[in-house]
């Protein structure tokens, strides 16, 4: 038994879970809560082990395999439940400890009842979302993937606004429909795995297709796992369930979903189509380019226009995943860690701004641009904050959203895919589309907080000790890394150009 | 003594279901009323008898007995035991139906286990005039099954059964009749090898889709369900689970066995079954949607259930044959669970309407986690056995080559409109009201309950535990 082992690091939330529902916590709300954040915290801190004893080699480390009963889990389809890390899933699960553990803190304010549910809920989609970024066997990742669906429909519907059961069950059918084709990419890859090579294995690391395996099986996975994660991402005409469950999930939901949730598509799209089927991917990156750059105009010009605070998010959410989506396109290093780097400081930044739009929406009970204003006079910790989180957001440099920007375009303007589309213009394009998102930003920022206060605001109450120490760690991570980049950008190289090598131009 | 040579090989379970249905008669006549539960007990020992002589049949090599009417091998016999413990957990759920009318409880559960024993032979018919037979006995008996509860309701289900029993029956007949003209046998291996050594026809195609047509409306796939729903609500619902579980076994069994030998001679004819499954699935999940009836909600499950599982067993090959197998035995788990827990409720007064759901969630949190075990397990969710079932079975259709992709999206649709009305109960399970219903919920033990719990049991462990069942599924299909 060793110490650091990811089984307990994917499997103990869960158990936890089980644990809330025991005589020892029956009816004991506090005692739930302060677990919970015990739990996370202590949990953080564990997984924080596995950042000391990573070599960083390039490769999958802490393999771990479980066996049933001295079966695997499916043996006669050779379907194996194993874990293991590299530098990307390392970075992805420090990412989702850290929001889980913020999302738990902000829980106290916005969680009025149901609590043994709520939390037990959460350390359930900890499980899960642990396990997507854990699994090296395809069929786990797609369990873990199902399992983050239910639980999320659950923590859509039960708390939140009136309409949330049907924003619910709207994100559950899209990610439904979706995971059916990732379901189907899996199975085809396979089974044409085993032919081609002659052995049954699901194994990610041992799927590395060459010359034999024919390219038009591989474009057809390519794309079926794409629609999969696109609904996830969300690539622009799958978007729509997105808007909805943001604005009608509980605040610390909303930064579950935008904190970790979106990156699952993104980390899939690493894991499946540039690692392991990267020739199918070369050809579909000029498309895939082309729908990011919508992604990013698009949503910026209806993130402008939006009366809602949640709404307004909820799309630079959007199209900040365009930018993500737009760097992993270039396919070289610059543009993947840029893109991978945004996806960890859209993580944070997303969250912080939903925190302040549910501090806001708390005390005010309205998410109306219309209705607000002049917060800055009764809620000056709060503009502080939101002051540094929308500039981070606009990528403002010596803060997180500027390094991944900046990486992202000069990866995508400098691409080896020049010859194929006009990489220049587009990544030009997308710069100048960043006004846009200054904008939008800004008039969160100007409308929310300066112009005149309404009579009736005047009473508002400055941030409680929660919300400040939620804001005040994601804003510290926010500026910390804005300045520092190169402790993540270290820890995902070597992975990056092990991956690079098989992109064969 | 050839006849009794068979019977001691092969056919004892069989008869140990029949000398039970004659004792329970007897009995009929001698017992007083009183005695109405000694009906399920005799019943539950003739099960438990004809299950632990199912260790006594020669299944290896291939045994045919009866002038060649009935044969026995692995297959037959993991069939075989299906239904005999799908009965067995089902005659856990029927107390109830039987309390209201106990001076009928022997006829009843007569006519029960001679439904089971029907069954039972129908898996191991090797023969279209013997399937006729049993399938005419089934039927039969589960008109009298099915009219057994109190109303109106159930009287004309089971009339609308007799009719609709009786066109797709005389289909099937003709299509028999066809085949008949085609290779002067109803023999299977007779036709088997007629059409070995001969081309196959028109006229054999379309033979073969009247048979099919004829048979599958027991499975409640299109052109002849339309009298499921109705059925469905109006049987008491032991006799629904019943429908639900044990005739698709049978049947499944049986068109299986068909599709693998004296149909596999025409393309066209599995053309049909795929495009009739598909029309089915999709019909059955959009007739779902709107349903507030949880017995007729479940009606349209289990019929696109059906529809899955004979699309995979149409695209024949000794894989996808393993996946149907394990499919069909995680189903019957799933299926019998669920409708245990809606007889629970019935017990405390539930009347099969969805908007009595609401708040169970919160008065009975146990039960709910159980139940929507079951649910999930029906959408295909983790970590239940339903998602690896329907992992196994979408294999089955990526194996079968890259051309069913079209197909496999047209389910994709339905299955997601399916997930859309799974997920509408358990919206209601985990709604906020003053109902009351789940504190009603007794915490007593009943046979039900036992029943219930063990079904969620065996859901979640299938799920966590599916590779021992799955290589004996694979053994039992590569062995056909």
């Amino acid at each position: 038994m060793e110490i650091v082992s990811l089984i307990t690091l994917v499997f103990s939330p869960i158990i936890v879970s089980i644990l809330l529902f025991t005589p020892f916590f029956a009816g004991k709300e506090v005692r739930i809560r302060r677990f919970s954040k015990f739990f996370a915290g202590l949990h953080l801190v564990y997984s924080l082990l596995f950042l000391v004893f990573f070599q960083n080699s390039g490769d999958v480390e802490f393999y771990k395999e479980i066996s049933f009963l001295g079966f695997d889990w499916v043996q006669p389809l050779g379907i194996k439940v194993s874990f293991g890390m590299d530098g990307i899933s390392l970075l992805m699960v420090l990412l989702t400890e850290f929001i889980t553990l913020i999302a738990l803190v902000a829980s106290k304010i916005n969680i009025k009842n149901k609590h043994k549910f709520y939390y037990s809920l959460v350390f359930a989609l900890q499980t899960a979302l642990l396990g997507v970024f854990c699994a090296r066997d395809m069929y786990v990742f797609f369990l873990f993937w199902e399992l983050e669906l239910l639980v999320m429909y659950f923590l859509i519907s039960q708390w939140g606004d009136a309409n949330s059961p049907k924003s619910a069950m709207k994100f559950l059918l899209y990610s439904f429909f979706g995971s059916l084709f990732l379901l189907l990419g899996i199975l085809l890859l396979h089974f044409y795995n085993f032919i081609t090579y002659g052995f049954m294995s699901a194994d990610m690391g041992s799927l590395a297709l060459d010359e034999s395996f024919p390219i038009q099986l591989q474009m057809l996975i390519s794309v079926l796992v794409l629609i999969g994660f696109a609904v996830k991402i969300p690539i622009i005409p799958f978007h729509t369930w997105l808007p909805d469950a943001h604005v009608d999930a509980v605040t610390p939901v909303s930064i579950l979903l935008a904190g970790i949730l979106l990156k699952m598509g993104t980390y899939g799209l690493i894991r499946f189509n540039i690692q392991i089927l990267p020739d199918a991917f070369i050809i579909l990156a000029p498309i895939l380019m082309l729908l990011a750059l919508i992604n990013i105009i698009y949503s910026a010009f209806v993130a402008y226009n939006q009366k809602d605070l949640k709404k307004l998010v909820a799309y630079s959410s959007i199209s900040h995943m365009g930018i993500v989506l737009l760097g992993l396109c270039a396919l070289n290093l610059c543009g993947l860690s840029g893109s991978i780097f945004h996806m960890v400081s859209h993580g944070f930044i997303s969250a912080g701004l939903f925190m302040v739009v549910g501090v806001v929406y708390l005390r005010t009970k309205t998410r109306d641009l219309t209705q607000l204003g002049g917060f800055a006079q009764v809620m000056p910790r709060l503009s502080g904050f939101a002051i540094i989180l929308t500039l981070a957001a606009l990528g403002l440099p010596l803060l997180m959203g500027f390094v991944g920007e900046f990486l992202t375009f000069f990866g995508t303007f400098t691409s080896k895919l020049a010859s194929i589309v006009p990489v220049q213009i587009i990544a030009s394009v997308a710069i100048f589309i960043l006004i846009f998102s200054a904008a939008y930003m800004l008039k969160f920022l100007h409308k929310c907080f300066y112009e005149n206060i309404y009579e009736r605001w005047e009473k508002v109450k400055d941030i409680t000790n929660h919300e400040f120490f939620v804001l005040s760690a994601i804003s510290a991570v926010v500026v910390f890394f804005g300045i520092f980049p190169i402790s993540i950008m270290n820890l995902i190289q070597p992975i990056l150009l092990n991956i690079l090598e098989n992109v064969r131009f | 003594m050839n006849f009794i040579n068979d019977i001691f090989n092969i056919f004892l379970p069989e008869t140990a279901l029949l000398i039970t249905v004659l004792l329970l008669i007897l009995l009929a006549v001698i017992l007083p009323k009183r005695f109405y539960k000694v009906a399920k007990w005799v019943s539950i020992a003739g099960l438990v008898l004809a299950t632990s002589l199912c260790a006594e049949v020669q299944i290896d090599p291939l045994y045919s007995g009866f002038s060649d009417a009935i044969i026995s091998d692995n297959y037959t016999l993991f069939f075989k035991l299906l239904i005999l413990i799908s009965a067995f957990l089902i005659i856990f759920l029927t107390p109830k139906t039987v309390r209201h009318k106990r001076h009928k409880a022997f006829q009843f559960y007569s006519l029960f286990l001679t439904a089971v024993l029907s069954a039972v032979i129908l898996v191991s018919v090797n023969d279209f005039l013997t399937m006729l037979v049993m399938l005419e006995t089934f039927t039969i008996s589960s008109y009298f099954l099915i009219m057994f509860s109190k109303g109106y309701v159930s009287k004309e289900a089971s009339f609308k059964y007799l009719v609709t029993n009786a066109v797709a029956t005389s289909v099937f007949l003709f299509g028999v009749s066809y085949m008949y003209g085609l290779t002067q046998s109803f023999n299977f291996n007779d036709i088997t090898n007629f059409y070995s050594n001969h081309s196959s026809s028109l006229l054999y195609t379309i033979s073969g889709i009247l048979i099919v047509c004829g048979l599958v409306y027991k499975l409640g796939v299109l052109p002849f369900a339309n009298w499921i729903l109705d059925v469905y609500e109006g049987a008491p619902t032991s006799i629904t689970t019943f429908l639900s579980v044990v005739p698709k076994v049978a049947m499944f069994a049986i068109v299986t066995r068909l599709l693998v030998f004296p149909l596999s001679y025409s393309f066209e004819l599995y053309f049909t079954i795929i495009i009739l499954t598909l029309v089915s699935a999709l019909w059955a999940n959009t007739l779902a949607i709107r349903q507030q009836n949880i017995k007729r909600l479940m009606a349209c499950s289990s019929a696109a259930n059906a529809a899955y599982i004979l699309l995979v067993a149409s695209l024949v090959s000794v894989y996808n044959l393993s996946t149907v197998l394990f499919y069909i035995l995680t189903y019957i788990f799933m299926n019998v669970g669920i409708f245990a827990g809606i007889i629970i409720l019935e017990n405390s007064g539930f009347r099969f309407n969805l908007v009595e759901l609401k708040n169970l969630a919160f008065a009975n949190s146990f039960f709910t986690l159980a139940f929507s075990i079951c649910i999930f397990a029906l959408a295909g969710f983790p970590i239940t056995s339903g998602f690896v079932a329907k992992i196994y079975l979408f294999s089955a259709i990526a194996h079968s080559g890259v051309i069913f992709i079209p197909f496999l999206i047209i389910l994709f649709v339905a299955i997601t409109i399916a997930a859309f009305y799974y997920f509408k109960i358990i919206k209601f399970l985990f709604q906020k009201s003053e109902n009351n219903l789940g504190e009603l919920i007794t915490r007593k033990v009943s046979s039900a309950a036992v029943v219930f719990y063990f079904c969620a049991a065996i859901t979640i462990l299938l799920g966590i535990f599916p590779s021992k069942i799955i290589e004996l599924c694979q053994f039992i299909s590569y062995n056909i």
